[in-house]
């Protein structure tokens, strides 16, 4: 689906992504103690210098031009690779950072002189924080705003994705260095980018399934022999085939709002059933922590989160 | 629960007040020894207080209650949120009543009070590697070697292997034409010279379960429980055992959890400033998990019932444990989306349902999946062929 329609130029740079990152942020990475988001900090410097995060983002802050297929294509693959949800708060911060007038501060995200982190709005003025940084991407129901802060500023305690870290602060909107409405263009990337994300992540939870099933012996046989597990799997083909689909219309010229919210609605929901069906079909082993289901399942949850929820990309369907 | 006298609701005063007396309320705490520590003094205090070994005949330690008394028990001790079990879970549910029925005198002197009194925690090192659903498959070695065992392989998942005294083990002893002659029920002191213990780390963050090592390390003869080669029997007996009242702690629990998300439906409110509560998807989700908890608990209350007839407990038992596990997931699952942003926030909320969430995803694995309970129900309760 996405995939039939992606041009051959968009293609060969995805490739290339995939290649890199399968090389250099291995999945086993993961049941290393060093391989965490200490490995994959290590490779962000390398990462801004591909210009990955600017793929779509003007020349004029840093950005290649490359078009929206290469960026979903690209944002596809770090779902897939779990890379962390701050290379979505670079791309995103810049974006904001340079639709809402501040080309300079978009400049030095894009060489990471700054890092950004992922925060959505609790109630009481409170944000929480994915992971930590010293600007924040606040991604709420009243659109995007950029908030400096200090990582020391962070209180942490408890995270739901403890290789993330989690953090809440007070955020006074007056003090924001810009502010866009949920109609800005950012917002409509940040969607798209999203539903990419997530069907990274859909189609990894697949393929990591499909594999097990296929070679995991049980009874004198492979599990996936079992009708109660090939279905299963079935069941994820379906979902991630129809997430697919949508994220190509997302990233056709002309998508709107509701193109985007659809693509991110349907491939959260296909993100998070797959990671949940693959930690039942790994069974004792995908409720390690070793396992990279349990990585999916928290990534996709924390995903849905900074688009809205559920409830939030609802409204979003049903606004028009 | 129905037919019960004026004893019978003497009786639960009596478990009441002891509960509110006793219950500890401190924090049960995450390091090992510490958590084994906490878990062996709440058990200990039962013991002190005579309420340990709930169904156990009196002459091994136990207070031997009558049916109904025993699920007032469970009801009153779910109810007020006492701890589980914990480290004290095998020895309590699985391995005591074990040896109950199977051991010899002298296992049972050894054993059983120790267990009661919250000196000794057992842990289940039944699946390995290669072993999981298909139990059957199982291949540790256990060779005999005069008057002794010598045992070889890996078990895995060994929930609280790592603070555990002893093991109900199961190893492979004899050849046997079919695969479930040939193994044998043993107990293995963790202290044995050739056992090493390697925790596994678990989604939800937690030091729980262990990858467990043999290496050459000898087990008396004397340690087989309920005869050599028999241990399939003896261990089906266990896995039993857990069916019973156990599950009503749990049960009271998710009662529990679904009475709080709807407190806390009232007091919240949704994006649009509206009660959680007048929200149409929330009302329905918390309707229908009230009546399934309800209905959960009726069905242990029947099956209950019927064991009191029968002196066994049925296959309808995989029934009430699917239901009991997925109506589990679906309750924190709900949680967890009612939570909605408030799942980043780092406090004791988001911690209470994002832990509860994530382990959520264990009940359907752990001690026979999901996919694994709807074969049993069609097999043994519904009768369809075998696949
Ligand atoms: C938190 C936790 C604690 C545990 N504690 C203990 C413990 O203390 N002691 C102990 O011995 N074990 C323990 N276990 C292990 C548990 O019993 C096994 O994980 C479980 O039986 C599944 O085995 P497996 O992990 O090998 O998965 P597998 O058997 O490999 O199953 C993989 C998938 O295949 C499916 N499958 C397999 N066979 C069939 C079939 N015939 N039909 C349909 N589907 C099938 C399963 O449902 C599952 O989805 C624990 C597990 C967990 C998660």
């Amino acid at each position: 689906m996405f995939d039939k329609f992606i041009t051959e130029d968009a293609r060969e740079i995805v490739d290339t992504v995939a290649r890199a990152l399968q090389e250099a942020l291995p999945l086993d990475r993961l049941s290393r103690p060093d391989g965490g988001l200490a490995a994959e900090t290590g490779f962000w410097p390398e990462l801004l210098a591909l210009e990955w995060p600017g793929v779509d983002l003007p020349a004029a802050i840093g950005g290649s031009e490359a078009g929206a297929w290469t960026e979903t294509g690209i944002f596809r693959e770090f779902g897939r690779h779990l890379l962390s949800p701050g290379v979505l708060a670079v791309t995103l911060a810049a974006s904001v950072a340079q639709e809402g007038g501040l080309p300079d501060l978009a400049r030095d995200i894009l060489k990471g002189q700054v890092s950004p982190a992922l925060a959505v709005p609790l109630a009481n003025g409170w944000a929480g924080v994915i992971g930590t940084g010293d600007l924040l991407l606040l991604a709420g129901e009243g659109g995007l705003s950029l908030h400096r802060t200090r990582p020391e500023e962070l209180a942490t305690a408890w995270a739901f994705d403890d290789t993330l870290g989690a953090a809440r602060i007070r955020l006074d909107p007056a003090t924001a260095l810009t502010s866009l409405p949920p109609s800005a263009q950012s917002r409509l990337r940040l969607l798209r980018l999203v539903a990419a994300m997530q069907n990274g992540i859909a189609e990894a939870t697949l393929t990591l399934s499909r594999d097990h099933a296929a070679t995991r012996q049980q009874f004198g046989k492979p599990i996936g022999a079992f009708q109660a597990v090939k279905h299963l799997c079935a069941d994820m083909a379906v979902r991630t085939a129809a997430a697919g689909a949508l994220l190509g219309e997302a990233a056709l010229d002309g998508a709107d709002i509701s193109d985007c919210a659809a693509a991110a609605m349907t491939a959260s929901t296909a993100a998070r059933d797959n990671a949940s069906a693959t930690i039942q079909i790994f069974g004792g082993m995908g409720f390690t922590a070793e396992c990279p289901a349990q990585l999916y399942l928290k990534r996709a949850t924390l995903l849905e989160l900074v688009v809205g929820g559920k409830e939030g990309l609802q409204d979003e369907m049903l606004a028009a | 629960m129905q037919g019960q006298t004026q004893e019978d609701h003497q009786f639960r005063e009596e478990v009441r007040d002891w509960l509110a007396a006793n219950v500890p309320r401190d924090r049960r705490p995450a390091e090992a020894e510490a958590m084994r520590a906490y878990d062996m003094a709440w058990q200990r205090r039962q013991w002190d207080g005579g309420w340990a070994g709930i169904g156990w005949p009196a002459e091994m330690g136990g207070r031997p209650l009558s049916l109904t008394q025993r699920f007032i028990w469970y009801e009153e001790y779910g109810r007020i949120g006492a701890p589980r079990p914990g480290a004290g879970f095998i020895g309590l549910t699985h391995a005591g009543p074990t040896l109950i029925a199977k051991g010899t005198d002298e296992q049972r002197d050894h054993h059983l009070k120790p267990i009661l009194r919250g000196e000794h925690v057992w842990c289940q090192g039944f699946s390995e590697p290669g072993a999981g659903s298909d139990l059957a498959g199982l291949s540790t070695k256990g060779e005999i070697d005069g008057d002794h065992i010598v045992v070889n392989g890996s078990k895995i998942w060994t929930s609280y292997a790592h603070v555990a005294d002893y093991q109900e083990l199961l190893v492979r002893t004899g050849g046997g034409e079919k695969r479930h002659d040939g193994i044998s029920w043993v107990i293995c002191d963790m202290r044995s010279p050739g056992i090493e213990v390697r925790p596994i780390r678990t989604m939800s963050g937690e030091m729980h379960f262990n990858q467990v090592f043999y290496d050459n390390m000898r087990i008396p003869l004397k340690n087989v429980v309920g005869g050599l080669n028999n241990g399939w029997k003896v261990a089906m007996a266990t896995l039993g055992f857990e069916r019973g009242t156990g599950f009503v702690i749990a049960q009271i629990e998710l009662e529990r959890e679904v009475e709080q998300l709807i407190a806390l439906a009232r007091e919240g409110t949704d994006r649009r400033g509206r009660r959680l509560i007048e929200n149409e998807a929330v009302r329905a989700g918390l309707a229908t998990m009230r009546a399934e908890v309800r209905a959960l608990h009726a069905m242990s209350n029947a099956m209950m019932a019927e064991t009191a007839r029968d002196g066994v407990p049925g296959a309808e038992g995989s029934i009430i444990r699917l239901f009991s596990a997925e109506l589990n997931q679906r309750i924190y699952r709900f949680a967890q989306e009612l939570m909605g942003p408030g799942l980043v926030a780092p406090d004791a909320e988001a911690e209470h349902w994002g832990l509860g969430y994530l382990n959520s995803f264990r009940h359907t694995i752990a001690g026979g999946t999901s996919q694994i309970q709807r074969n049993l129900i069609g097999e043994r309760v519904l009768g369809l062929p075998r696949g």
